[in-house]
């Protein structure tokens, strides 16, 4: 059985290989996957090309909270000009908060409610986000340049602009996440606070198969009224490498530093020698890395 | 906890190099911090003999009767800033009204996600006459996956009137039914140690306790013994207080509380293990009793006057139908050997319109509600040292 298991992921990683491999294409950017072309990756999204649009989802977040994007050129891409994309997406992650694992997370990140499943009466004092559905709106501009007329890669610099916000249909607000930097800013929405974001990435062709990409991001994830302890703003940088493995398939390697308030505290000497606590932003340090096929 | 979540905090942690995702325990012994009021409130005179009004108290973190989902009763895991204020504002007004010269928190924070970050040891300081405070952290951890619990740190708090001149945190004994994971994000008892300068060249010490609550593993009872070695070497005269998880060794009712679920909803962690309470017999022997066990009595109407502990307050039920009231002792105040306490001082405040230290007592009598503020009532009493 694990044998036969090992021969099929094989044969669809090394499967229909060409005889001479392409450039690597940037990833991430406003160029959308072309009619019948995939991409997936262990844990990035599965993305689908259909006539004009992209979807993108994730095959194992969806069961639980089922969601969508679809990614719509505004424009055509040209070298040397900036292509436009919109990008729009729908989610419904209370399952996901309410699953136990493997399929949810329930009691892990926000509450349980074991107390108000058994009791009704204690339903008042459940803090776990209730349905929400969480549009998100972007835009995506990409300039392709550096064409090697070769081997046909190139480069490219991405902007990217989105708002996503989650939108009570029952219960009561839930509370800002507070975690760590990654798991906050992805899933703020899916608690029902909305999140801003405005990303910059230079994807940079070095060899057709070798490619370095570097992105900036800046985050504003709201806080409910009259809670100001911890700054709604978070930084991030990313630098990597993507390298490819075979015809299909692309090894990403990288880091991501997170720039974020998360209360941190610390103990100092005042004047007269007592002591005193002051507050700082935190950093995270997070390694990266994905297998992503693409056909 | 959940081992799931705790492995992600653990690839997390080597991802994370900058800030500690947990306190490291790297101590057995070290000093504490000392805080000062922003404006230093004059101290009285100590007299001699040196008298110290004592009271010691588990504050719930400024969550009053908000019941907590390791509370079973409830699921709440957070609270707004609006709530953390109006719930130390009791706590600072019930303060003001004992009055003390030393006051012993038990579950006090100062950057917890779930009671807005307030840091209580700075309110308390600010807004009560004590002038300085010492703190021992027992749980600090950066993030805390489990039922969204997010930042916390709590501990064990000293404060008083008069000058702390030295404080130091001690490690306790550590549970050993737990697997490693979750004993990296669990809370760590650790003692507070404080020497005050109650005049020119006479000191005393105080130390706080909040022993273990939910082992199964004979943890608590290593706690204790821990605490009495400690206090044997322990050098000025003294007085320990707290939470010790534990009842008097002559407790009418060992089982079976009122504010205990007959149906379990809640995770097995946060039963409540058999109590042991020959363990409290030794500071009976060798320290001086706030409350003595004669006081206590025998039966349970008689014992309930001293009970101070109740997880549902008067406003909640039970699954009978029954209003929550303290219905068992876990707190304490005692003394070195060679000190005492005024007669008429010493007491539990457990509700409004109480007098402290009853009819013959030296008062105050109570006008905030102490059922109100808390899962655990304040001990009160006047050490005197001569």
């Amino acid at each position: 059985m694990r044998r036969a298991l090992a021969l099929a992921v094989a044969a669809v990683v090394l499967g229909s290989a060409p005889a001479v491999a392409e450039s690597l294409a940037p990833r991430e950017t406003a160029r959308i996957l072309a009619p019948g072309q995939w991409q997936v990756g262990l844990f990035n999204p599965l993305r689908y090309g259909l006539q004009w649009v992209e979807i993108e989802l994730h095959p194992i977040v969806f069961l639980a909270a089922p969601h969508i994007d679809v990614k719509v050129p505004l424009s055509s891409a040209h070298p040397d000009q900036w292509q436009w994309t919109a990008h729009l997406g729908l989610g419904v992650p209370t399952l996901g908060w309410r699953l136990p694992k493997p399929m949810g997370l329930a009691g892990d990140l926000v509450p349980s409610c074991k107390v108000a499943e058994a009791d009704p009466k204690a339903a008042g004092w459940c803090q776990r986000p209730g349905w929400l559905v969480v549009p998100k709106f972007g835009v995506w501009a990409t300039r392709e340049y550096g064409h090697d007329a070769a081997g046909g890669g190139y480069s490219a610099l991405s902007l990217r602009a989105e708002i996503a916000s989650g939108f009570a249909v029952s219960g009561d607000e839930a509370a800002p996440l507070d975690a760590w930097g990654p798991v906050d800013v992805q899933l703020a929405p899916q608690v029902g606070r909305t999140r801003a974001q405005v990303r910059a990435a230079v994807d940079h062709r070095l060899l057709d198969g070798l490619r370095a990409r570097a992105e900036i991001g800046g985050y504003w994830v709201s806080r409910p009224a009259g809670d100001d302890a911890v700054s709604p703003w978070t930084l991030s940088v990313y630098a990597g490498l993507d390298v490819r493995a075979t015809a299909h398939t692309r090894v990403t390697l990288g880091a991501m530093v997170y720039d974020l308030d998360r209360r941190q505290q610390l103990l100092k000497k005042t004047a007269d020698g007592f002591d005193s606590y002051s507050y700082v932003r935190s950093h995270e340090l997070w390694p990266t890395v994905d297998v992503l096929w693409t056909y | 906890m959940n081992r799931w979540i705790l492995a992600l905090a653990a690839l997390a942690s080597i991802a994370c190099g900058c800030e500690p995702l947990a306190d490291p325990q790297s101590y057995d012994r070290e000093a504490a911090p000392i805080f000062r009021r922003s404006t230093v409130v004059a101290a009285p005179a100590a007299g001699t003999p040196a008298r110290l009004k004592v009271v010691a108290w588990n504050i719930k973190y400024g969550a009053g009767r908000i019941p907590f989902w390791f509370d079973c009763w409830g699921d709440r895991a957070q609270m707004t800033k609006a709530e953390v204020d109006a719930n130390l504002a009791k706590i600072y007004a019930a303060i003001n009204e004992l009055d003390p010269d030393v006051l012993i928190a038990e579950e006090i924070e100062v950057n917890s996600r779930r009671s807005a970050y307030v840091d209580m040891v700075a309110g308390i300081l600010e807004h009560t006459k004590l002038n300085y405070a010492t703190f021992a952290s027992t749980w600090n951890s950066k993030y805390i996956a489990s039922e969204g619990v997010g930042r916390i740190h709590l501990g064990n708090a000293i404060f008083s009137k008069h000058k702390i001149t030295r404080a130091e945190r001690i490690r306790q004994i550590d549970r050993s039914d737990q697997d490693a994971l979750t004993a990296m994000f669990y809370l760590h008892r650790a003692l507070g140690r404080a020497e005050i300068e109650v005049a020119a060249g006479k000191k005393v010490a105080i130390w706080a306790v909040h022993t273990e609550a939910y082992d199964n593993d004979g943890t608590k009872q290593k706690q204790i013994a821990q605490i009495e070695d400690l206090l044997a070497k322990e050098p000025l005269p003294f007085v320990v207080g707290g939470d010790f998880n534990e009842l008097p060794p002559v407790a009418a009712r060992k089982q079976g509380f009122m504010d205990e679920r007959e149906t379990a909803v809640c995770s097995a962690d946060f039963t409540q293990p058999p109590y042991t309470p020959e363990a409290m017999q030794r500071f009976y022997d060798k320290l001086v009793p706030a409350i003595a066990l004669d006081r206590y009595g025998k039966t349970e109407l008689e014992q309930k006057r001293y009970y101070s502990h109740s997880v549902l307050g008067p406003d909640e039920v039970n699954e009978k139908g029954e209003k929550g009231f303290w219905n068992r002792t876990l707190d304490y105040l005692f003394a070195s050997k060679g000190t005492t306490w005024q007669v008429g001082s010493t007491d539990v405040a457990q509700q409004a319109g109480q007098k402290i230290g009853g009819d013959g007592g030296v008062g105050p009598v109570l006008k905030t509600d102490p059922v109100r503020l808390s899962d655990h009532a304040p001990v009160v009493g006047t050490w005197e040292v001569p």
